[in-house]
């Protein structure tokens, strides 16, 4: 099935298609659920109003599309030791972290930002978030315990999938509702 | 031009103030809904991709989408894009000749507190700005408050403009709260409170909304009082940051723009970001 790829946002991973049906969709590589269904005007508004880079590019299908858009996307290389920590980010992680003692497959990196964020002369400067940060560390480590006591070895492992693997998820989409 | 946009603005302001009492008296609801339009500043919704340009611009700004084009691919592109597509491009310059900023306008709409940007639509953050609020000697011209989706509604598809329609509509700022309540009164349906932020930003199903055109419309970022983002879009993009900041310090990781440019709006107290909801 021909599908073309009619505007592109790569930053912010999103985009304009029609397919051969004539029907026309703005997907979402972040975006939860399917791509919504717009009306034939949205590629040419996406351009004019938000910035969107015009296209109008064919391809064989879902896929190669989203493998172009995918190449599209910028990326920065970076280290971990250049990215910055400031007090908003710090002050928003004990929260974040939060949300990570419940999920199987962060719950083991949660040691890890909190002592990356202890490191910071900001955070530590602050006693109340020490506090939470340690508070969420131990909540993590208690989770895990339990986890591993009450689970086979088998199940657990799976927490095991590759970091570069998770940051990723965040772009997979299931392009085979669309 | 054949027009003063201006003059017909001030030349609505007392036509506008009888319109907006006339719309409380038909509903009395509608009496503290236009009280809340009395105030607002305006909102301006962008994508990650305009946000993050913003930021790299020396200084950063927030600028029109014509200018943004125009720093990634100059300006014959930049017309192409915004002004050459064969439905809105034209109505597009038609209103921005008849307002005599072609190029320059920031397009948004009036923000009520607590207002994000919507993904599906122009965008997830939204920067919240008083333009009424001019440093002295800017020279800037004032906001112009349009009860409707200007190039829908008064450009034509040849690039002409009906001078007359917009003449006869156009409001000052100082009335975008009897602009409010006449054009949304109807759209509120006893709605709650809580809704109005929504319906008041954003488009209907006809893609129809009270737009402000903000003239002279870039400001740099220490002008802009909130970037404001829905924690359902923030939050995925400040995960993967945090998962970032714990990757091999010896490796080099690439990251998706997006979301370093999540990390960059958390970690610089400069910028006056809003998440809004858990």
């Amino acid at each position: 099935m021909t599908v073309t790829l009619l505007a592109l946002a790569p930053v912010a991973g999103t985009f304009v298609t029609r397919d051969e049906a004539g029907r026309h969709r703005r997907h979402s590589l972040f975006g939860p659920g399917p791509p919504l269904l717009v009306g034939p005007e949205a590629a040419a508004i996406a351009v004019a109003d938000h910035g969107y880079e015009p296209h109008d590019r064919s391809f064989a299908g879902w896929r190669q599309l989203d493998e172009y858009v995918r190449g599209r996307m910028p990326m920065v290389t970076v280290s971990a030791a250049d990215l910055p920590i400031g007090p908003n980010l710090a002050a928003r992680a004990p929260a974040i972290l939060s949300r990570w003692v419940g999920d199987p497959e962060r719950n083991d990196l949660v040691e890890d930002v909190a002592l990356r964020l202890l490191n910071e002369e900001l955070v530590r400067g602050n006693p109340d978030l020490v506090r939470q940060l340690v508070e969420v560390m131990s909540r993590a480590r208690s989770s895990r315990t339990a986890a591993l006591t009450e689970a086979p070895l088998e199940d657990v492992s799976s927490s095991g999938a590759s970091r570069a693997d998770r940051v990723w998820r965040y772009y997979e989409r299931d392009l085979a509702a669309a | 031009m054949g027009f003063d946009v201006d003059a017909c603005a001030s030349g609505n302001a007392a036509s506008w103030r009888q319109r907006g009492d006339a719309a409380v008296a038909a509903d009395p609801e509608l009496a503290e809904f236009r009280e809340s339009c009395r105030t607002p500043r305006v909102g301006s919704d962008v994508s990650d991709d305009k946000l993050l340009r913003f930021l790299e611009l020396d200084p950063p700004r927030l600028v029109s989408t014509y200018r943004y084009y125009c720093e990634i691919d100059g300006a014959e592109v930049a017309a192409a894009n915004v002004y050459g597509d064969a439905r809105w491009g034209a109505r597009r310059a038609a209103v921005e000749d008849g307002v005599a900023d072609r190029g320059g306008v920031v397009y948004g709409t009036l923000d009520l507190p607590g207002c994000c940007g919507d993904e599906d639509d122009y965008g997830p953050y939204r920067l919240v700005f008083d333009p009424a609020a001019e440093p002295e000697g800017s020279g800037r011209r004032p906001a112009l408050v349009i009860p409707h989706n200007s190039a829908k509604w008064y450009g034509g598809p040849d690039g002409e403009l009906d001078e007359a329609l917009l003449c006869g509509e156009v409001a000052r700022w100082d009335e975008r709260g009897e602009v409010a309540a006449e054009r949304l009164g109807p759209r509120l349906g006893g709605s709650a409170r809580e809704s109005w932020p929504a319906i008041v930003s954003r488009s209907d199903g006809d893609r129809d909304l009270v737009e402000v055109l903000v003239r002279d419309g870039e400001r740099p970022l220490d002008q802009i009082d909130a970037i404001r983002v829905d924690a359902a879009y923030f939050k995925p993009r400040a995960d993967a940051y945090c998962e970032a900041l714990v990757s091999d310090p010896a490796i080099a990781v690439e990251l998706p723009a997006g979301v370093l440019l999540v990390g960059r709006l958390d970690s610089d107290p400069s910028i006056p970001l809003e998440v809004v909801g858990r």
